[in-house]
């Protein structure tokens, strides 16, 4: 699959978290995001460095802000399995609005174009770094690192392009 | 593969582990492992229920025990990656013996003939729990459940076997 573009319609597939009752939920993407101006911001793996480190708090910092600007929901996803990522959205506890899902088999960043293989780290194939904002499931930015560097992926970008 | 066994010799392969020099390794298991007396336990899924609340816990609490009894190392097993291992032994601030390592490849657990197939929980394929005693790389002891059930792998039916 080609990596998604601007002006792509983000592809359906399944993705899954623990919601606010702590149940396993297995939502489409298109439900998840449709009608809405959505961040979805990826990253190669859960307690990571540069993606515990940077990425995510980058997101959790310019949540309010970028609620302000009209962005409903922002959407941190990885594939690692969604008790990993549910942990690991606990770990930040001053967030308020970054949700954590799953990709948990792969299949997502598949349909995204956006494979990474770090098997030699071992963790297999994840994600590539990136931020995308999504406006009624329409690509209106993509901005995606080649691998995991994090250059052009972080809220800041995001904030620019609003 | 046909599962592990008592009698058998266990497999070489490589896993994942960050050392104590918070350094990522890859190892062969039979380099960790030779000459020693190993209790080598495995878990589905890190940050799950069973595993957090009852299967790691019994070992740390059994660990000085087992110790005394001739046990050189006691090792917790997953297929999750090496950074999601290391965070999660990292919520366990009272282990002390417990080493957490990762089948990230995925292959060290076909090689034991242990997976598990937990994709409609978002998993995908992972280890049975587990807990063998291991005699310079001979298997002399292997409890193996046939799948998350938590009912003859724990450290007390290990220290029964000592």
């Amino acid at each position: 699959m080609a990596p998604i573009a601007v002006g792509d319609v983000v592809p359906d597939g399944s993705i899954s978290f623990f919601d606010e009752n702590d149940q396993l939920q297995t939502v489409s993407v298109h439900t998840l995001a449709a009608g809405k101006k959505v961040i979805l911001f990826g990253v190669p793996g859960a307690f990571t460095p540069t993606c515990s480190m940077q990425h995510v708090p980058g997101f959790i910092e310019k949540a309010e802000e970028l609620k302000s600007k009209g962005v409903d929901e922002i959407i941190c996803f990885s594939v690692n399995d969604p008790f990993v990522m549910k942990a690991w959205g606990k770990s930040y506890p001053e967030n308020k609005h970054v949700k954590f899902v799953a990709d948990g088999s792969g299949e997502y960043t598949k349909l995204l174009g956006l494979e990474l293989d770090l098997t030699a780290k071992g963790l297999g194939v994840r994600s590539r770094r990136f931020a995308l904002l999504l406006d009624n499931l329409k690509v209106t930015v993509a901005n995606v690192e080649s691998g995991g560097e994090f250059t052009v992926s972080n809220a800041d970008d995001i904030l620019k392009a609003l | 593969m046909a599962p592990i066994a008592v009698g058998n010799v266990l497999p070489d392969g490589k896993i994942f582990l960050f050392d104590e020099k918070d350094q990522l390794q890859t190892v062969s298991v039979h380099s960790l492992l030779a000459g020693k007396k190993v209790i080598l336990f495995g878990v589905p899924g890190a940050f799950t229920s069973a595993c957090s609340l009852q299967h790691v816990p019994s070992f740390i609490e059994k660990a000085d025990q087992l110790k005394a009894k001739g046990i050189n190392e006691i090792i917790c097993y997953g297929m999750n990656d090496p950074y999601v291992m290391k965070a999660w032994g990292k919520t366990f601030p009272e282990n002390k013996h417990v080493k957490f390592v990762s089948d990230g490849s995925g292959e060290y657990t076909k090689l034991l003939g242990l997976e598990l197939d937990l994709k409609d929980k978002g998993l995908g394929i992972r280890t049975r729990r587990f807990a063998m005693l291991l005699d310079n790389l001979k298997v002399t002891v292997a409890n193996i459940e046939s799948g998350g059930e938590f009912t003859v792998s724990s450290a007390e039916d290990i220290l029964k076997a000592l």
